[in-house]
């Protein structure tokens, strides 16, 4: 078994009021699997995916984060991008000005370039994007406008999912790509994500609710509660989850 | 005519060592513009004053390219008559002081303007921009956006003006400035103006003076795109809507500037 993403003993905290977040945090994803991360608010989810991708304002007090050989915390967040990870953004920021098609193809030749590969061309490029986007239900005309500028919040979230589709990433992180879609965007995003599924490339599932996990099969369920995980299962765990609520597991783990 | 000193208002943040230098240019009659005219202006160091007058139902189109390193003293005086429309782009990317003044006369029903102009400032420039926009009659319209981007030095300053008449009513009046501060020793200083002697009017004003934001900073690294060209992208998406409108004659020349001046960062 092939580790894709292995998290051992991670501490991190907000950096500006020295407040500790993550406590001690161990995850191991496979390679070609998908874990889900549940666990109530606050509890570091969010946090997490920051921290393995470098955001500013959060400080690693101890512990290490390996993504496929490669200690990401000795990376800078566009290195750790070319080294192969992805963060679907739960809220994805907008960019007034920057088209969309620009931000695209800036993005994959720039990890094109970082990996010694080749870049596209305008013209290679808007074929491979066309041919991505159609899949997700994203035309041109979306491709025109600004980043995220007007989007619904489907139409943010199927455009963070063709970012993921045309990057290719060995590792994606979907932080609470459930949050704010109706059902037939959810079905379109699952869709895409289960897409990529590969022998060689892991995901990290962010959320709230079963109903997610409906559509995204988890080889495993991770409970994060405090900064720590404190529950590992099998899908069924979800369940019990969506039936029980945390209170148990945690009063269990105390 | 006495020099101009920083202690009159209109002149209150100039750079004092370059009006020493200054002497007004000779104002010619206007030129009457009719049909649909596109001129480009390469502003040289030293004096100038232009006018027009845009005929009932013309469109003068003016862009004016600022890109010295002396002192350079600009005025451009235009009055729209009825149902005229005047377009105008500036941009600014000189190493020196540039004090670029513009006035609009809507004086004819239907009559309107858009103004547009970029200020790009490395090390040394100093762009000073007065503007005067005044809706003389009832009906007429105005739309006026300026973005600043200042590295190093770089100085920017914005006056402007929107006069409503007295009973000039169904009056539009927009009026935005926005500045990119690149460094901690760039200076902005702004000063909006309205002057409404009208009660059916929608004027509006803002200024904003801000740095580049951390979370598209961070959306950009996090999608494998560095932080030098993730700069570079977002100023240009910060200028876009400046010279998206510019006339396809110009765009090569502006975008051309655009582009050095990105390098240099």
């Amino acid at each position: 078994m092939e580790l894709m993403l292995t998290i051992k003993n991670l501490e991190a905290q907000i950096e500006a009021i020295e407040k500790p977040i993550l406590k001690g945090l161990s995850l191991e994803v496979p390679a070609g699997e998908v874990h889900a991360l549940m666990g109530p608010n606050g509890s570091g989810k969010s946090t997490l995916s920051y921290v393995l991708t470098g955001r500013p304002g959060y400080e690693v007090t101890g512990g290490s984060a390996v993504l496929a050989g490669q200690d990401l915390l000795a990376l800078e967040p566009e290195e750790r991008a070319a080294a192969g990870l992805f963060l679907a953004f739960q809220y994805p920021v907008e960019i007034p000005g920057l088209g969309a098609m620009t931000f695209l193809r800036t993005a994959l030749n720039a990890q094109r370039r970082e990996r010694g590969e080749g870049e596209l061309d305008a013209m290679q490029f808007l074929k491979l994007a066309r041919e991505k986007g159609r899949a997700l239900g994203i035309n041109d005309e979306m491709l025109k406008r600004s980043v995220n500028v007007g989007f619904s919040g489907g139409e943010k979230k199927r455009f963070e999912t063709l970012q993921m589709a045309l990057l290719e990433p060995k590792f994606a992180i979907l932080d609470e790509t459930d949050s704010g879609l109706d059902i037939d965007a959810l079905r379109i995003v699952a869709e895409g994500m289960n897409a990529l599924r590969a022998p060689d490339r892991g995901f990290l599932v962010i959320t709230h609710y079963q109903r997610l996990l409906d559509y995204i099969k988890p080889d495993k369920v991770h409970v994060l509660n405090d900064g720590k995980i404190i529950e590992t299962g099998g899908p069924e765990l979800a369940l019990r989850l969506e039936d029980e609520g945390y209170d148990q597991i945690i009063a269990k783990a105390a | 005519m006495s020099q101009p000193t920083i202690r009159q208002e209109a002149w209150r943040y100039a750079d004092p060592k370059a009006l020493k230098s200054y002497a007004p240019a000779q104002e010619t009659s206007p030129r009457p513009i009719s049909g649909t005219i596109a001129e480009r202006l390469d502003v040289s160091s030293g004096s100038s004053a232009t006018s027009y007058t845009v005929l009932p139902g013309a469109h003068l189109i003016h862009v004016a390219l600022f890109s010295v390193d002396a002192p350079a003293f600009s005025k451009l005086s235009v009055e729209v008559q009825a149902g005229g429309r005047f377009t105008s782009f500036v941009l600014n990317d000189s190493s020196a002081y540039i004090r670029n003044e513009i006035y609009v006369e809507l004086s004819g029903k239907g009559a309107h303007a858009d103004v547009r102009g970029a200020y790009m400032l490395g090390g040394t420039g100093h762009s000073d921009t007065l503007t005067r926009i005044h809706h003389a009659v009832a009906d007429t319209t105005s739309d006026e956006v300026y973005k600043g981007v200042l590295n190093g030095q770089g100085r920017g300053v914005f006056q402007a003006q929107i006069r409503v008449a007295p009973d000039a009513q169904r009056i539009v009046g927009k009026q935005m400035h926005r500045a990119l501060m690149l460094s901690d020793t760039a200076r902005v200083d702004t000063k909006p103006e309205l002057e409404i002697f009208a009660d059916d009017v929608q004027c509006s004003h803002g200024s904003t003076i801000g740095e580049l934001e951390e979370q598209h900073l961070f959306y950009l690294a996090s999608r494998g795109v560095p932080k030098p060209e993730a700069k570079r992208l977002l100023i240009k998406a910060f200028l876009a809507e400046i010279f998206d409108g510019v006339p396809e004659e110009a765009k090569a020349a502006i975008e051309a500037r655009q582009e050095a001046y990105l390098r240099e960062l």
